[in-house]
C-alpha cells in the first residue's frame, strides 16, 4: 500500500526537520525562541506575535532572552530559565516529557490506530469472490431485456 | 423596546417547547394536523425570535444605553456601518443571533419540506426545537440581551442610562468582521439540520437512501458557510492583528475547523452510502459528530474555559452547555444503537484498490485531524485536571502534527478520483497516474533546482502539482470524451460535462481551490521580515524592496485619533506608490490597534506595520514582512465557495431522479385516496 | 404601544398555531403518506445502478477504465439491477394483493355505513352481529333482510 511508504517517508521527514538546525546567529535564536514561548501578559500569541505595543511584560522576556544569549547561553538553557521564571504554561507547545509526551504522542498514536482500523474495514469487506465477470446470480433473460431497455428510457 | 425584546424572546422559547411536543406527537400519531400545527410553531417561533432581533438591534440603532448591552458593546461615535454587527458583537447578542438563525434553517427546513419527507419532518421539527429551547433558554435565563442599567442605592434601584457607550472593541470595526460572524454561525447552527434529518430517519426508520439525498444538500450549505468563514477570519487576523499571518491554531480558530473537518469528511463518505448503500452506520456517527463538535465549539468560544484571542467575557453558561453536549451524545448514540439492525451494508468491497477505499481513507485521514485538532484544543484542560499544571499547545505544536497530516490529504485528494468505482486493474492505474506523476515530477525537479529545499514545502508544491495535473486531466478527457460523442466544441463540452454532473466536477473545483490554499501555505516558508526605527528621509531595505520614509502625519476624527507614516516603495528602481501604515487609538475604549498598509501581488505580499512610536527620538517603528503567495489562500477559499456552489446545482442526473420521485409520490397519493 | 401591538402578535401567533388542532379532521385526509415504500426505494437503487453504469461507461470511453474492468463491472452492475427488478416485481404482487385486501375492507366498511346498526342483531337471542350477515353468528337464525340492498 503506498499509504504505507508515504507514512514512512513522513517519519524521515520528521527526523530530517529535528535536525535541520544548524548554526544560527543571536538574533535568529531570539526569533526561533519568540516562536516557540507565549507572551506571559495575557494576549494569548506567541511572543513574537504579542500585538501590545508597549507591552511590560514583552519587553521584560525579551530582556531575558537578551542577557542570557549575551552570557554565551543556548536556547534550550534560555528555554529553561523561562520556564523557571514563569512556568511550563510559557512554551507554546508541551514539553515532550512525563504527562505532557501524551499530548505529542496521541495524535500519532490516533493516526496509526485508524489506519489500523481503515485496513482491517477494508480487508473484511473485501470479498474476491464478486470480483467475477459474472453477474452476483444467474437472472432470467426477460427480466434482462427489461432492465437493458428501462436503462435506455433513464439514459434519453 | 426592551420589554418587546423579552416578550419576543419568551415567546419563542414557548413556541420552540411547543414545537418539540407537537413534532413528536405528530410524527408518532402520523396526524396532519398536528403537524400542520408544528410547521406553524416552527413559524411562530421564526417570527418571535426575529422580534426579539429586531428590538435589539433597534436598540443599538438608537444609542439606547439603557439597556446593558447596548452600553458595553456600542457608542454614539461608532459608524453606522460598525453598529450593525453589534449584534453579535458580544455574548448575549450572539447567542440571540445564534438562535435567530437556527429559526431561520428550520423555518426554511420546513418550508422547503412541506410537500415531501412527509414522514420524517415532524422528528426533524422536534429535534429543532429540541435545540432551539436550548439555545432560547440560555438566552433568556443566563445571557439576556435586554437588561437594563439601573444604580442600586439606599432608596432602592433607580434606572440608569449613562451618556455613551464603552464602544465597539477595535479590532472588530473593520469590514470583513461584519461577515465573518455571520458566515460562521451560519456554519455551525446549519449542522442542526442534517443532524435532525439523520435523527429523523433512524427514529422512522426510513434508512433508505432518501435522507442521506435530502441531508447532503443541508450538510453542503453549512459546510461552505463554515469554510467562508474560517478564510474571512484568517482575513481578518491577517488584516488587524499586524503580525503578518492568517492562522495561529488559537482555540477558537481549532473550535471552528473542528466542524469543518468532519462534515468534510461525511460529505465524502455520504457517497459511498449514494452509490453503493455502504457506510451507513458511520455516516450516522459522522453526522452526530458534526454536529456535536459545532455545538463544542460553540460552548468552547463562549464559556471561556479555554484561554483565547476571541475571548468572550467570561460567563456561566459552561454548565448548561456540558449539559446540552451529554444530552447530544447520549440520544443520537441511543437512537444509532437501537437501529443498528436497519444499518447493514448493502454491499460489499470488490477490490481493495477502489475509489470506495479511497474514500475509507480519505475519512482516515480527516477523522485523524480531527483527533489531533481536538486534542491540542482540549490538552491544556485535561493537563490541569490531571496533573494540576497549566500548558500551553500552541502553533509549534500543530504545525508539527498537522502538516503531515494535511500533505497526506493532499496526496489523497489527488489519488481518489484516479481510482475507479468498485475496481481499479494495474492497467487503469497505470493510464490515469502516468501523466500526473511526470508533470509533478518534472515541476519537483525545477522547484528543487530553483532553491526549494525545505522539504515540506516541497512536498507540498509536488503534491500540488500532481493533484493540479490530475483535476485538469479529469476536465480534459471528460471533454474529449463528449466532442467525441456528440460532436460538440471544446468549451460546449466542457459546460455539459460540467452540468451533467455537478457533483462531481464541483467537487473537482473544490479540489482545485484546495491546491490553491496549500500553495498558498506553503509560502509562509518564505517569508521574510524586518524592523526598523524610521524618521522622515530615513531608508529601509527589505530584500528587493526599498522604503523611504517621507514624514509623519496624524489626525482624529469622532471615532479615533491616528499617526501615520508616509513611505515611498520602490521596487529594482521601479517606483511602486505610496505606503500609509497607520496607528490608531480609539476614544471609547482607548484601545490602540495599528491599520496596516498592504501592496499585494499575486507572488508576494509587502505587509507593512506602523509598530509604535521611540518616545525619545520620535521616530516610529515600522515592520515589514514580505509574505509570498499568500493571496493564494484568499483565492483558494474563493475557489472552493464557487466549487461548492456549482456542486449544489441540481444536476440532470439528479433532477431525473427527482422527476421519477415525484411521480411514484402522486402515485402512493392516488393510492391513498383510494 | 409598540409593547401592546407585540402581544397581540403573540396572541395572534399562538391562535394560529393552535387552529389546525381545534378543527376536525377533514374526511379526504387520514395519516401522513409514506415517503419511501419498499418498492420505490427498489426502483430507486436501480436507477442509482443505471447511473452507476452511465459514469462506468463514460469512463471507459475516456479511457479511464480499462476493457476488462469495464466489461466485468458492466456485467455485475446489470446483474444488480436485474436482482433489484425482480425483488421489485415481487413486491409489487404483494402490494397489488394488499390494495384488493384493502379494497375489499372498504366496501365491507361503506356497506356496513349504509344498514342502521340494530339490523344485525338477532332477534331470537340478542347477538349483535358484527357484519352483515344472513345468519345469526351465534344461534344461526335467519335474519330480517331490509333496505340492504338500496
Amino acid at each position: 500500500m503506498s499509504s504505507k511508504k508515504l507514512l514512512g517517508a513522513l517519519i524521515v521527514c520528521l527526523v530530517l526537520s529535528n535536525a535541520a538546525v544548524g548554526a544560527r546567529s543571536p538574533k535568529q535564536i531570539e526569533k526561533d525562541i519568540g516562536n516557540k514561548v507565549y507572551c506571559m501578559c495575557g494576549c494569548v500569541t506567541t511572543l513574537n506575535h504579542c500585538p501590545h505595543e508597549n507591552c511590560p511584560v514583552k519587553s521584560e522576556m525579551h530582556k531575558i532572552i537578551r542577557t542570557d544569549l549575551a552570557e554565551g547561553k543556548g536556547e534550550p538553557a534560555i528555554l529553561h530559565a523561562l520556564v523557571a521564571r514563569y512556568g511550563l504554561k510559557v512554551l507554546a507547545s508541551p514539553p515532550a516529557e512525563g504527562f505532557n509526551l501524551t499530548a505529542w504522542i496521541l495524535p500519532g498514536a490516533g493516526l496509526l490506530i485508524g489506519l489500523f482500523l481503515a485496513i482491517t474495514v477494508v480487508r473484511r469487506w473485501h470479498t474476491p469472490a464478486l470480483q467475477g465477470v459474472t453477474p452476483a446470480s444467474p437472472v432470467d433473460e426477460r427480466v434482462r431485456a427489461a432492465v437493458e431497455e428501462e436503462m435506455k428510457k433513464f439514459g434519453g | 423596546m426592551n420589554q418587546v425584546g423579552s416578550v419576543g424572546l419568551i415567546a419563542a422559547l414557548a413556541f420552540a417547547i411547543y414545537g418539540v411536543v407537537a413534532g413528536a406527537v405528530a410524527g408518532k400519531l402520523r396526524s396532519p394536523r398536528v403537524l400542520k400545527s408544528a410547521q406553524r410553531a416552527v413559524l411562530g417561533f421564526f417570527v418571535m425570535i426575529t422580534l426579539a432581533v429586531f428590538s435589539l438591534e433597534y436598540l443599538i440603532l438608537t444609542d439606547n444605553f439603557h439597556s446593558a448591552y447596548v452600553a458595553s458593546h456600542s457608542s454614539r461615535a461608532l459608524p453606522l456601518i460598525y453598529k450593525i454587527p453589534v449584534l453579535w458583537a458580544g455574548q448575549e447578542g450572539s447567542l440571540l443571533f445564534w438562535t435567530w438563525l437556527l429559526s431561520i434553517y428550520a423555518g426554511l427546513a420546513v418550508w422547503l419540506n412541506r410537500r415531501k419527507n412527509r414522514q420524517l419532518v415532524p422528528y426533524v421539527i422536534s429535534i429543532c426545537m429540541g435545540v432551539a429551547t436550548f439555545f432560547s433558554l440560555i438566552t433568556f435565563l443566563v445571557a439576556n440581551p435586554f437588561t437594563q442599567l439601573s444604580l442600586v442605592s439606599a432608596t432602592g434601584t433607580t434606572p440608569f442610562t449613562p451618556t455613551d457607550g464603552n464602544g465597539l472593541n477595535p479590532a472588530l470595526q473593520f469590514h470583513s468582521m461584519i461577515i465573518h460572524p455571520p458566515m460562521l454561525y451560519l456554519g455551525y447552527v446549519g449542522f442542526a439540520v442534517p443532524f435532525a434529518f439523520a435523527m429523523s430517519a433512524l427514529m422512522t426508520r426510513q434508512l433508505g437512501d432518501n435522507w442521506i439525498r435530502v441531508t447532503r444538500r443541508w450538510t453542503m450549505v453549512p459546510w461552505m458557510f463554515l469554510g467562508t468563514g474560517i478564510v474571512l477570519g484568517g482575513q481578518w487576523a491577517y488584516h488587524v492583528l499586524g503580525w503578518g499571518g492568517y492562522w495561529a491554531w488559537d482555540p477558537v480558530e481549532n473550535a471552528s475547523l473542528l466542524p469543518w473537518l468532519a462534515g468534510t469528511a461525511f460529505l465524502h463518505s455520504v457517497m459511498m452510502q449514494e452509490k453503493r448503500g455502504m457506510m451507513k452506520v458511520w455516516n450516522m456517527v459522522l453526522i452526530i459528530l458534526t454536529f456535536f463538535l459545532s455545538i463544542f465549539g460553540t460552548f468552547l468560544t463562549r464559556s471561556g474555559i479555554i484561554s483565547s484571542v476571541h475571548a468572550f467575557a467570561k460567563s456561566d453558561i459552561g454548565p448548561y452547555f456540558t449539559v446540552f453536549l451529554a444530552i447530544i451524545a447520549a440520544f443520537s448514540l441511543t437512537v444509532l444503537f437501537l437501529r443498528l439492525d436497519f444499518l447493514k451494508s448493502e454491499n460489499r468491497l470488490d477490490s481493495v484498490v477502489s475509489r470506495e477505499s479511497g474514500f475509507l481513507f480519505n475519512n482516515w485521514v480527516l477523522l485523524a485531524a480531527v483527533l489531533a485538532v481536538l486534542w491540542g484544543t482540549i490538552f491544556p484542560i485535561i493537563s490541569k485536571a490531571v496533573e494540576n499544571q497549566t500548558v500551553t499547545v500552541g502553533p509549534p505544536f500543530f504545525n508539527r502534527v498537522m502538516i503531515p497530516i494535511g500533505l497526506l490529504l493532499l496526496f489523497l485528494t489527488g489519488v481518489g478520483p484516479l481510482l475507479a468505482w468498485r475496481k481499479t486493474s494495474f492497467q487503469s492505474i497505470k493510464r490515469n497516474f502516468t501523466v500526473p506523476l511526470i508533470f509533478a515530477a518534472v515541476v519537483g525537479a525545477f522547484l528543487f533546482w530553483a532553491g526549494v529545499h525545505h522539504l515540506y514545502t516541497w512536498m507540498s508544491l509536488f503534491l500540488c502539482t500532481f493533484v493540479f495535473a490530475s483535476i485538469l486531466g479529469e476536465f480534459y478527457k471528460g471533454a474529449r470524451t463528449r466532442m467525441k460523442i456528440s460532436k460538440e466544441n471544446f468549451f460546449a463540452a466542457v459546460y455539459n460535462l460540467t452540468m451533467r454532473n455537478t457533483r462531481r466536477y464541483g467537487g473537482y473545483i473544490v479540489h482545485l481551490g484546495i491546491v490553491l490554499l496549500f500553495v498558498g501555505f506553503a509560502g509562509q516558508a518564505f517569508r521574510f521580515e524586518t524592523q526598523k526605527l524610521m524618521g522622515p528621509g530615513d531608508l529601509l531595505q527589505a530584500k528587493d524592496y526599498l522604503i523611504r520614509c517621507d514624514r509623519l502625519t496624524g489626525g482624529e476624527n469622532s471615532n479615533y485619533t491616528y499617526e501615520a507614516a508616509v513611505l515611498a516603495v520602490t521596487k529594482d528602481g521601479h517606483a511602486l506608490g505610496e505606503m500609509r501604515p497607520q496607528r490608531r487609538l480609539y476614544l471609547a475604549s482607548q484601545q490602540p490597534l495599528s491599520r496596516i498598509a498592504l501592496r499585494s501581488t499575486l507572488a508576494e505580499d509587502l505587509y507593512v506595520v506602523l509598530a509604535g512610536r521611540d518616545p525619545d527620538s520620535g521616530k516610529v517603528l515600522i515592520h515589514v514582512i514580505i509574505n509570498p503567495l499568500v493571496q493564494w489562500v484568499w483565492i483558494g477559499g474563493m475557489v472552493v465557495l464557487l466549487g461548492t456552489l456549482l456542486a449544489l446545482v441540481p444536476s440532470r442526473v439528479e433532477r431525473q431522479m427527482e422527476e421519477i420521485r415525484k411521480t411514484e409520490e402522486e402515485a402512493v397519493e392516488a393510492n391513498h385516496v383510494l | 404601544m409598540v409593547l401592546g401591538i407585540a402581544i397581540l402578535l403573540v396572541i395572534g401567533m399562538a391562535v394560529y398555531v393552535a387552529t389546525p388542532l381545534l378543527s376536525p379532521e377533514s374526511p379526504g385526509e387520514g395519516a401522513l403518506p409514506i415517503d419511501v415504500t419498499p418498492l420505490t426505494d427498489l426502483k430507486r437503487r436501480r436507477m442509482v445502478v443505471y447511473e452507476n453504469l452511465q459514469d462506468l461507461e463514460f469512463e471507459y470511453k475516456a479511457g479511464k477504465v480499462s476493457r476488462e474492468d469495464y466489461e466485468a463491472l458492466r456485467e455485475n452492475h446489470l446483474g444488480e439491477a436485474a436482482q433489484l427488478m425482480l425483488a421489485a416485481q415481487e413486491q409489487e404482487e404483494v402490494t397489488e394483493n394488499d390494495v384488493i385486501i384493502e379494497r375489499q375492507v372498504a366496501t365491507r366498511r361503506a356497506q356496513r355505513k349504509l344498514q342502521p346498526h340494530d339490523s344485525y342483531t338477532c332477534p331470537e337471542c340478542g347477538f349483535e352481529n358484527p357484519l352483515p350477515v344472513k345468519f345469526c353468528g351465534n344461534c344461526g337464525t335467519k335474519l330480517p333482510q331490509h333496505a340492504s340492498k338500496k
